[in-house]
Order: C-alpha cells, then sequence, then structure tokens
C-alpha cells in the first residue's frame, strides 16, 4: 500500500536537502575543473565543520579548509562511488580532528553553537526536535560520550555513514561499532534522565 | 541503575532519527539525534581561505 510504503521512508532521506549528485562533481573536479571543487566544498564543508564542531576541535573553519586542501590534493588517487566519496573525505576530516585533539593535549573546549536557527521547511519530527532541545543541553550530552562512543553517533549521524563505513573506518569490527552506538545511547539516555531528575538551577 | 531496553534494530532507527511505535520513552533520544542531524544540515560552508583557494585554481593532484 503506498501510504504503508510512505511512512517507512526514513526520515532523513525523505527531508535531506536536495544537492547535486556528488559523483559527476567528483569526475569533474578530478578533470580539474575547479568550480565543481567549489561546488563539493559548498555541499559537503558545512557537514565537514559541524563534525569538527561537534568533537569541540580548536579551530573548525581552519580544519575545514585542511581537510579540503587535502582532498584537493589527493583527489587524482580517489576511487569510488558517492558513498565512498563520503567515508573517504570524512576519514580525513576524522584524522584532522584527532591530530587536533593530540596537538591541543586535552579534551576540546566548550564552544560549539550548532546552526539551528535556520528553521526551514522541517517536518514535524524536526521541529519538535528543535524546540525540545536547548543547544548547551545537546552539547552537553555529546560530550558526555566516551571518545570512541563519540566518533561513532557522529560518524552514523552527522557524516551519515554506514556501520560498514564506520567500522573499516575506525578499524574495528562491524559487531563492535553496534556495540558501541547501543553503549552510547544508553548512555545519553541515562544522562538525559540525570538531567531531568536535577533541580532548576 | 536500569537498562536501557533496546535492540541493535531500535538502535539503528533512533539513530536515523525515526520514531518506534510505542517507545514513547524514546522520543527524547530520537529528538537528541535529530537535532545533532539538523545542526549538520544546515551549518553553512566556511569561506575559503587564500590557500584552499589558490590551490584549487590549479590542477588536482594524486
Amino acid at each position: 500500500m503506498q501510504l504503508t510504503e510512505a511512512r517507512r521512508e526514513p526520515t532523513r532521506a525523505r527531508l535531506a536537502p536536495r544537492s547535486a549528485p556528488l559523483g559527476p562533481l567528483v569526475h569533474a573536479a578530478q578533470a580539474g575543473c575547479a568550480a565543481s571543487f567549489e561546488v563539493l566544498y559548498r555541499q559537503l564543508a558545512g557537514q565537514v565543520l559541524s563534525y569538527l564542531r561537534w568533537h569541540r576541535a580548536s579551530d573548525p573553519d581552519g580544519l575545514t579548509n585542511d581537510v579540503f586542501a587535502q582532498v584537493h590534493r589527493n583527489l587524482g588517487a580517489f576511487r569510488g562511488d558517492e558513498a565512498g566519496f563520503r567515508s573517504w573525505l570524512f576519514t580525513i576530516a576524522h584524522h584532522r580532528m584527532i591530530d587536533d585533539r593530540r596537538r591541543a593535549g586535552r579534551q576540546p573546549q566548550l564552544q560549539h553553537d550548532p546552526a539551528v536557527d535556520e528553521r526551514v521547511g522541517w517536518g514535524d519530527v524536526e521541529e519538535d526536535a528543535l524546540a525540545a532541545m536547548a543547544p548547551e543541553r545537546v552539547r552537553d550530552l555529546v560530550a558526555v560520550l566516551s571518545p570512541d562512543q563519540r566518533d561513532v553517533v557522529l560518524l552514523r549521524i552527522v557524516a551519515d555513514l554506514s556501520v560498514e563505513d564506520v567500522a573499516r573506518m575506525l578499524h574495528k569490527r562491524e559487531g563492535a561499532i553496534k556495540a558501541l552506538q547501543h553503549r552510547a545511547l544508553a548512555t545519553l539516555r541515562r544522562h538525559m534522565d540525570t538531567l531531568d531528575r536535577a533541580p532548576a538551577r | 541503575m536500569a537498562q536501557l531496553d533496546l535492540t541493535l534494530l531500535d538502535a539503528e532507527c533512533i539513530l536515523s532519527g525515526d520514531a518506534l511505535p510505542g517507545r514513547v520513552d524514546l522520543g527524547a533520544l530520537v529528538e537528541l539525534t535529530t537535532y545533532v542531524w539538523i545542526s549538520s544540515q544546515i551549518e553553512p560552508a566556511p569561506p575559503m581561505s587564500a590557500g584552499l583557494l589558490g590551490q584549487i585554481a590549479g590542477p588536482a593532484t594524486s
């Protein structure tokens, strides 16, 4: 039945902003088309920036530029499809984030200010999420995750990578990734309960 | 400490931002993952640095 099928369609697949297919852009950029690389940048740099911000990188804007500079330098050697390109891009971003974390020699600083005020075109679930969540609360919740749990959750959600991709990127088994994301959600739920029970300041 | 009653499939749904029928207790988690996803979708690309702009003006390398 059509309605049933529509209900089965994943929320994010239905709501994700329309954008140009990555494959032709990657091929054109590989052939030296600077304009195509700029489109790739405009389409994906915000997600990379968001990934770095949720990890509280020290200079997310600068690191995002570094990521794309590395992508451009190595673009000729890339082989793969659209999903492969996303995975490759976020592998570079992930390694940059780890380098940054090591350089800083500390847990990242609180600085994320998600751009969630631009509320256009979302469905009920998304509007509810925006209304219910305060940025500070989300930031604090993400911060309670262990580094491994945070890596997995952010790569699954922000980078939109599959369990298989994340497993390959983090050099872990798929079962380990599933266990990490399960534990991450349990941790988040537990801390949400704790916050809800805490007296208002 | 109470364990979270959550299957691996439930976890996949939550990470995908899909509400689980009959699981009101997981609604806040779905809202949280949805919030993180939305924030990444609407984050504008930062300005390209002069270095990157100069680099892409030349040919891609392997």
